[in-house]
This record gives structure tokens, sequence and C-alpha cells, in this order.
């Protein structure tokens, strides 16, 4: 990568991570602005939110293109590479995940249940967010903006599953014993990570996460079907 | 058929094992169980969700969109020096 590409391989990142942040408090601001609450309000916010992610893909779309075409090439090679990382890192995730309940019961994850608290009365929602906007979203904005400026393999591991693990727990906790998540949610977004990085490929790191998240969502949506029914 | 068979219950089993494990969590009896039967706390979907209503969460962002910015900028000027 030359200086001049460089630099603006930079402020493109730069743009995406300020737009994905700053994005909720413009959408909340119009929303008050127009006084809309309630069910018109959390369709409004996914609308929203399905917009910002049409825009992210825009900025990457020729990079996101190139994956498509690289994947179409090598389709099951990626896939049992990417497989292999992923059951090792889901495993060890399970082990972390389960040793740190055994230790600190009482330690929640609260974006889970804020997640459930906020679409229990609409599902599909919740099946849509889980399983299409947040995985794209998220690995997009945390993991292929670092991509282009982090070499060394266990430096984007590390960094990238640091700031993906600690804003989702950090954005919802209200007790500081639930900090304690951040473990897990490292291990997590690491083993995606190292997916990204060891396939060179996005697209194989978010239909992992399409398909990681698809199982809890299913569970949720059936315990949400038992009580409602 | 036997191969179609496991599929079946592997399916089954993927559908029906969250579900148990969730009614357990979600029954507001999370103490009376032991945590590692706990499926739900142990297998999550989590997600960085933003609620611009907490206050709080405004400085974490902040103080969160510095320090990737800086990470950024000096990764991209360690690269260029490389």
């Amino acid at each position: 990568m030359n200086k001049k590409t460089g630099m603006s391989t930079l402020y493109i990142s730069i743009c995406v991570v300020l737009l994905y942040f700053i994005w909720p408090y413009f959408i909340s601001a119009i929303l008050s602005g127009f006084n809309i609450t309630g069910d018109v309000s959390l369709y409004s916010r996914l609308i929203a939110n399905f917009l910002l992610l049409l825009l992210i893909v825009v900025i990457y779309l020729e990079s996101i293109k190139n994956d498509f075409k690289k994947l179409r090439k090598d389709f099951k090679k990626l896939y049992f590479k990417a497989g292999k990382i992923f059951l090792i890192g889901f495993i060890l995730y399970t082990v972390v995940s389960a040793v740190v309940v055994e230790l600190v019961p009482n330690g929640l994850n609260e974006s889970v249940d804020s997640l459930l608290h906020i679409y229990d009365k609409t599902p599909f929602l919740l099946l849509l967010s889980t399983v299409v906007y947040y995985p794209i979203i998220e690995e997009l904005v945390f993991k292929k903006t670092f991509k282009d400026f982090i070499k060394n393999k266990w430096m984007f591991i590390i960094i990238t599953a640091f700031i993906n693990g600690a804003f989702e727990i950090m954005l919802s906790y209200t007790s500081v014993i639930n900090l304690i998540n951040i473990i897990p949610a490292i291990v997590f977004y690491g083993m995606l990570s190292y997916i990204y990085y060891d396939t060179d490929n996005i697209i194989v790191s978010i239909s992992f996460r399409m398909m990681y998240n698809l199982i809890p969502c299913i569970g949720a949506l059936l315990n949400i079907a038992l009580i409602l029914f | 058929m036997r191969k179609k068979i496991k599929y079946l219950m592997f399916l089954v089993a993927f559908l029906v094992i969250p579900q148990k494990a969730n009614a357990i969590s979600y029954n507001n009896t999370p103490n009376n169980i032991s945590s590692l039967t706990n499926f739900n706390a142990i297998i999550q979907s989590g997600a960085v969700m933003n609620n611009p209503a907490e206050a709080s969460n405004f400085n974490i962002i902040i103080i969160g969109m510095i320090v990737i910015i800086l990470i950024l900028v000096g990764a991209a000027m360690f690269a260029s020096k490389k």
C-alpha cells in the first residue's frame, strides 16, 4: 500500500468508525424530534440500522465484491479452513464461558438480556437483527477497518477481539461483576478475527457469525413462543 | 437413509437443547439450577447494543472512538514506515 492509498484508506476507516458510533445518536435525535416512541420507534430504529449497514456496505463494496469472487473460487477450501478454526474456537469459548459462569454465577451478559428485552414482542426483528444486521456491521466495523493497517496476525486478533468484546459488555453492564463476561467475549471475537485473518475473506467470518447467532436466537425465539402461547 | 436420520437427529438436538435450556434459564429460577447446565448463559449471541438514552454510554463511546482512531492512525503510521 503506497502512502496516498494508505491515507485514503485511513480516512475511510475513521469515517466508518465515526459513522457507526454517531449514527444511533443522530437517529435518536430525529425520533425524539418527531416524538416517535413505542413500536414505531423500534421499527424506525431497525430501518435506520439497515440504512447504516447499507452505507457501510457501499463504502466497502469493492472489497466485498472481491471477497465474494474469491469465495466462489475457493468455497470448499476456505470453509474447511474456517470450520476447523471455528470448531477449536467454539470449544475454547464454551470452556471459558462455562468456567466464568461457574465462578461468577451472577455475572450476566446484559447485552443478551437487553437484546431479548427490546425484541421480546417482535421476535422477527430479533432474528433479523442478530442473524443479519449485527454480524455484518460488527465484522465490517471492528475487523475490516483494522485489517488494512494491522499486519501482525496476533496483534490484529487481540486488538479487534478486545475492542469488539469490550464494547459489547461495557455498553450494557450495570454491575462491575458483569464485566467478567469480557473474557469469553474476547475469546469468541478472537476466533472470528482468526478466521478473517487466515482466510482473508470477510464473507467467511460474517457467515460463521451468522450461523452461530442462529443457535441461541432460535432458542430465544422458541422460548418467547413458549411464554406467549 | 441412515445419513438422513443422523442429520434429522442432529437438527432436532440443535433445536431442542437451546429451547430447553432457555426455558430453564428464563423461568426466573437461574439460581436454583447448576450454572453449568445453564446452556443459555454459556452459549450466547451478544451484540454491541448502544442505547443513546444512557448518559454513561456516551462517555464510553467517546473514549472508545478516540482509542480506535488512535490505534488506526498509529497502525497506519507504523505500516507506512515499514
